[in-house]
């Protein structure tokens, strides 16, 4: 070990000799930095990291001979107000660094915290759920969502390591004269020209120091592009325990739950409306979005309402040092961004992205393939031939939009507000005939009309200040409202006897949730305590109106009132503890839920394995009982629950897992176990449209999940590779007729692997995923038999399977991307053109059955089976620009 | 990578299980019951009959017979089918077992007719000719369903000139709850001798009659059965006729 080091100190001193040996030459006349640093990395080999879009705005004249590499960088960069740093053999270009003059906080004989934030070193905008190292591996911390950080003293006597998804990690030293510190973090941008940027470990995932989270960035991953529009959702279940074969149900699924289990924040309001083009892609515009944190189930007592986890989404809150703007332009839609800062002293920020499609003017192919894909899957027409929706008698008229504004403002560095807004929308008119000709008798001619409108509209307000230095207190109220309009009209033509009936059915349904909290952080020596209250209020509204008859609305109100408390502490330098204690009210049956949280972290090898442990208890109260669907014209319908009918429902958790890094490498393992009781299940596999759709047809049960998800990434240079499998054995049990059965659920896939991988050359970057599942339950249909009724009718009468008793085949897809970045002037864009389902695979989402009559009795028919099938080859073209 | 995304090792068809079928009605007053059993999946319409299964039907109150497999359904001789009595089916087949129970409705008796002859006038417009009665069971559990037969070999249709005649058929398809029935004239078709059946049936068995199998936008849903492990229905009738003539 000894000989070791002595080595790697002769090579240092070597190098540094070396370096010292080297001189430069060079003659630049009216040419920007940008251009010399290029020029040096061609002659003398360097390796340089830098903002190109920024230095090409540095013009100058430069001409030394035989001067030494600090000279050269003293000249150029000087004038500029830009220093250099060394990060292994890159040399990192940066801006000079405001020294923040803070007085000390550091006294003899009281425990000291440092405070401080990372920021963007292009944008200054702070970046949340970055993770903070100590140089052993042993103490860690994280950034919260506003990008702001606090060590204790433990942590203060060694370098720190600060890594985010997306950027060069940084090195710092803690200054323990000053109580406040600015940390900025260079973007990893494929803008960069030839220089190659020789950090070994840029990542893209980051698996959270505490178990069952995991850090993702959209915005860092090229492949999400599939289907016409950059994905959040996709990026997200590229992580293994998230189904990723879900396609037109873009929801969340972690780990055998449904997607209603799962808790997806932004800004602190909840969201309800997840998807556009009903379920082609997520609602929320990539571009608003900053950064994602996904915890798997129940490991943090500030969550809780939601058994199968959160997605922490956090708003991009925008430059505060300068304006910029963002175009996208897709076969679909058009997307703008302006971030800008408000003020000078760059305190107020203002962020606003909005995004329309232009589907309702411009057919696009990628449109009309989507377009045709969702909505046959969603009429009853033809069972053996697909609908043409476009050319016909009327073309559909459809269009989705969304808005996301974030206004922020810091007084200083002890406050910050965030007034975050988001508004979505999808609406679909369509008209479409069934002339009967697929019938073996044309008994009747069907004219359909639908119209569907589903909105989200949410806002949240979030303030943040630290009180004193060991003080940091939350509140936030956020709000979000969900509506879903249907409306059907069928006008039906009797050939035999030309009766014309008109039926027409409509119905609404809304969901508020109110959600305020107010938390206090409290900082000493080894231990960060947090203790809050949160108060979630919903209520739901739901009216129908089904061939003029109005039923009656249903309304329901129902609230939850948290207290939280908990602990982070470190006992021991190797070891991490976060007790937590979660207890809610829930005013609908009045009754008290305790749900107590356990973490454990051990680092076992310091940066190199680390076991991560934890259980916990997590209640839930509210369910999506139906998906909303085009093909019974229904939106979704949220119910309470704790009644007979519904109870509410419970899990028990426990994960136990390890991280290793070895260089390049690093795996992410975890096994884990559900215990689950007041699960349900729809009883029918088809719906209703009548007023018997609120009688609750449901199963309700336990069971027990179980699985281990792995993930194993690769980030070197500019290759970014993981592989993530999720193994999910899960038995539920229901209380049916027919005593306790188990019954398959639909969403859980036994076998999940995903692989993908990235490669960033130059200018150019390259990605392709794919995605690999096991079959999908559905309910089988098996045929028809006679029964005599005693008064002599013969009925006809369908079997199918038990519920979900079969498996679709195997589902998989490849899409691949291609991206080529490049600077005009001042602006910067990216054009990316990207296949999903690259080689065509049909990947069947469900089956559906149509009667279909075969003579003019009504009880000769005859069931036709008909796939749905989910999006095929679908190329598509984006372009993206940056002033 | 390609290669493997090709293999297609699982078929939808192979994963779907099999499922028995089991359909039967027991008849009070009756010494013969016929009982169908047979699997599903196969043809549209289509039905396998199973003829090595074991099949056995229990009176509750005393009395158990085996079933035979005659002319593609099994037979049960010799058990008295009695008002009142519950009844088990068994079924063991293939390593599995079925059952299903069923109690036959009290029995039915005639309590009033106000005649068993009536004249019907081609010219009518619509008017009542018979009102028959008979004992009245609990409507919570029990329901009646009527059958009208015309027995003459060679009927005589009535030529109505109003309106057109044989709307009972229309009229009841569906079970009822009360227990009296007036027949219009417009109600028969022919002239000549006719059997008014009443049956009393389990309100469970009302499902298949109220089943509706082709929603305008294909709401399927599985038809209702009260056998364990299988699909189709167990039940029992008791019934009451009463034999009219209809004369010009």
């Amino acid at each position: 070990m000894r000989g070791l080091r002595y080595i790697l100190l002769w090579l240092l001193v070597a190098g540094a000799c070396a370096l010292k040996a080297q001189v430069y030459s060079g003659d630049y006349q009216a040419k920007s930095l940008a251009f010399v640093l290029e020029d040096f990395t061609k002659r003398y080999s360097l390796s340089f990291a830098y903002d190109s879009q920024a230095l090409q705005a540095y013009q100058g004249s430069w001409y030394f001979e035989q001067i030494t590499f600090e000279e050269v960088m003293e000249l150029l960069l000087t004038p500029f107000d830009l220093q250099w740093k060394r990060v292994g053999d890159t040399y990192v270009i940066y801006p000079h660094e405001e020294e923040l003059a803070l007085p000390a906080s550091a006294s003899p004989g009281r425990p000291f915290v440092l405070y401080g934030e990372v920021r963007d070193r292009k944008t200054n905008e702070l970046l949340p759920f970055a993770t903070l190292l100590s140089n052993d591996g042993n103490l860690h911390s994280t950034t919260n969502e506003h990008g702001k950080f606090a060590l204790h003293s433990a942590m203060l006597h060694d370098t720190i390591h600060i890594f985010y998804v997306g950027y060069e990690p940084q090195i710092f030293v803690p200054d323990t004269t000053r109580s406040y510190t600015v940390i900025h973090l260079l973007q990893r941008h494929a803008s960069l020209p030839t220089i190659t940027v020789e950090s070994q470990r840029v990542l893209l995932v980051s698996s959270g120091m505490d178990a069952s989270e995991q850090v993702i960035n959209p915005n860092k991953i090229t492949g999400i592009i599939g289907s016409g529009e950059a994905d959040i959702y996709r990026a997200v279940q590229l992580l293994p325990g998230v189904n990723g074969t879900m396609e037109n149900n873009n929801g969340l699924f972690v780990r055998g739950s449904n997607s209603d289990q799962t808790l997806i924040t932004f800004d602190g309001f909840t969201l309800y409306q997840q998807d556009h083009f009903f379920g082609a892609f997520s609602a929320v515009n990539s571009t608003a979005v900053k950064n994602m944190r996904l915890h798997k189930g129940a490991t943090n007592a500030r969550f809780g309402g939601r058994v199968a986890g959160v997605l922490e989404i956090v708003g991009n809150e925008g430059a505060s040092n300068k304006a910029r703007a963002q175009v996208d332009i897709g076969p679909l839609a058009l997307a703008a961004l302006i971030e800008t800062p408000l003020d000078r002293d760059g305190k107020a920020s203002a962020v606003i992205a909005g995004r329309r499609s232009f589907t309702n003017t411009v057919f696009s192919p990628t449109y009309r393939s989507l377009f045709n894909t969702v909505y046959n899957a969603a009429i009853n027409v033809n069972p053996d031939k697909d609908l043409k929706t476009f050319g016909g008698e009327g073309d559909p008229e459809f269009y989705f939009q969304d808005l996301n504004v974030k206004l922020t403002y810091r007084a200083s560095h002890r406050d910050a507000v965030n007034l975050s807004f988001f508004a979505s929308k999808d609406k679909l008119y369509m008209q479409y005939a069934d002339t009967g000709s697929f019938e073996v008798i044309n008994l009747r001619d069907v004219n359909y009309t639908d119209e569907s409108v589903k909105r989200n509209v949410g806002a949240g307000m979030r303030w943040t200040h630290q009180w004193r230095d060991h003080l940091e207190s939350l509140v936030s109220v956020g709000f979000s409202r969900f509506t879903g309009d249907f409306f059907s009209v069928d006008t039906i033509l009797e050939i035999g006897f030309q009766d014309k009936e008109v039926l027409f059915y409509a119905e609404n349904a809304i969901l508020n949730d109110l959600d305020a909290r107010a938390e206090v952080a409290y900082l000493r020596d080894k231990h960060r305590v947090l203790g809050g209250v949160q108060y979630n209020g919903l209520s739901t509204f739901n009216k129908l109106n089904y061939l003029g008859t109005s039923i009656p609305i249903r309304e329901q109100e129902g609230g939850i009132l948290s207290f939280y408390l908990q602990e982070e502490w470190n006992p021991h330098s190797k070891w991490n503890l976060r007790p937590g204690l979660r207890i809610n009210r829930y005013d609908i049956n009045a009754a008290w839920y305790a749900e107590p949280r356990l973490a454990v972290g051990y680092q076992l090898v310091p940066y190199r394995l680390r076991l991560k442990a934890t259980t916990g208890m997590v209640h839930q109260y509210i369910h999506r009982l139906r998906e909303h669907s085009l093909y019974f014209n229904t939106p979704d319908y949220w119910q309470f629950s704790g009644n007979d009918a519904l109870p509410v429902l419970r899990s028990l958790q426990y994960t136990l897992g390890v991280i290793v890094n070895v260089k390049s490498w690093s795996m992410d393992v975890e096994g884990f176990l559900k215990r689950n009781t007041g699960l349900f299940i729809n009883k029918g596999i088809y719906g209703r449209s009548d007023a018997e759709r609120y009688r609750a047809e449901l199963y309700t049960g336990n069971g027990t999940t179980y699985g281990l998800d792995a993930l194993v990434q690769y980030n070197r240079k500019d290759h970014h590779a993981w592989v993530g499998y999720s193994l999910t054995y899960s038995y539920n049990a229901f209380d049916t007729e027919t005593g306790r059965r188990r019954i398959r659920e639909p969403y859980v896939r036994q076998h999940e692997a995903k692989v993908y991988h990235q490669w960033q050359p130059g200018r150019w970057s390259f990605s392709w995923m794919w995605v690999i599942g096991s079959g999908k339950a559905y309910t089988p249909f098996l045929g028809i038999y006679d029964y005599p009724l005693p008064n002599g009718i013969v009925r006809k009468l369908p079997v199918f399977g038990d519920l979900n008793s079969a498996l679709l085949r195997p589902y998989h897809r490849m899409d691949v991307s291609a991206a080529y970045h490049f600077n005009f002037r001042m602006t910067y864009g990216k054009l990316q053109f990207s296949v999903f389902n690259v080689y065509n695979h049909e990947n069947v989402r469900d089956i559906q059955y149509v009667a279909v009559r075969t003579t003019t009795a009504n009880n000769e028919y005859r069931v036709v089976e008909r796939k749905v099938n989910m999006l095929p080859f679908l190329p598509s073209i984006n372009l993206q620009l940056q002033f | 990578m390609l290669v493997a995304a090709s293999c297609e090792s699982l078929e939808v068809d192979k994963l779907r299980p099999s499922y028995p079928v089991v359909t039967a009605v027991l008849e009070a007053g009756s010494t013969e019951s016929e009982i169908a059993f047979f699997s599903l999946p196969d043809e549209q319409s289509g039905k396998r009959a199973i003829s090595d299964a074991h099949l056995r039907l229990r009176d509750k109150q005393g009395g158990v017979k085996d079933a035979v497999f005659e002319n593609g359904s099994y037979r049960v001789h010799g058990l008295p089918i009695v008002s009142g009595h519950a009844y088990e089916l068994e079924i063991e087949y293939n390593g599995k077992d079925y059952s299903a129970q069923c109690e036959v409705p009290p029995a039915l008796v005639l309590v009033n007719l106000t005649s068993s002859t009536a004249h019907i006038d081609p010219n009518t417009m619509g008017a009542p000719i018979i009102t028959v009665t008979w004992n009245e069971l609990p409507t919570e559990r029990y329901s009646y369903v009527l059958l009208l037969e015309h027995l003459d070999e060679e009927p005589q249709v009535i030529p109505f000139t109003q309106t057109s005649g044989g709307q009972f058929a229309a009229l009841y398809q569906s079970p009822i709850l009360n227990n009296t029935i007036t027949l219009f004239d417009t109600d028969f078709n022919y002239y000549g001798p006719h059997r008014l059946s009443i049956f009393a049936i389990e309100r469970g068995l009302e499902h298949l009659y109220f089943y509706d199998s082709s929603d305008l936008r294909g709401l399927l849903q599985t038809a209702p059965g009260n056998v364990i492990g299988a699909h189709g229905y167990f039940t029992g009738v008791s019934r009451v006729a009463v034999d009219l003539l209809i004369q010009p």
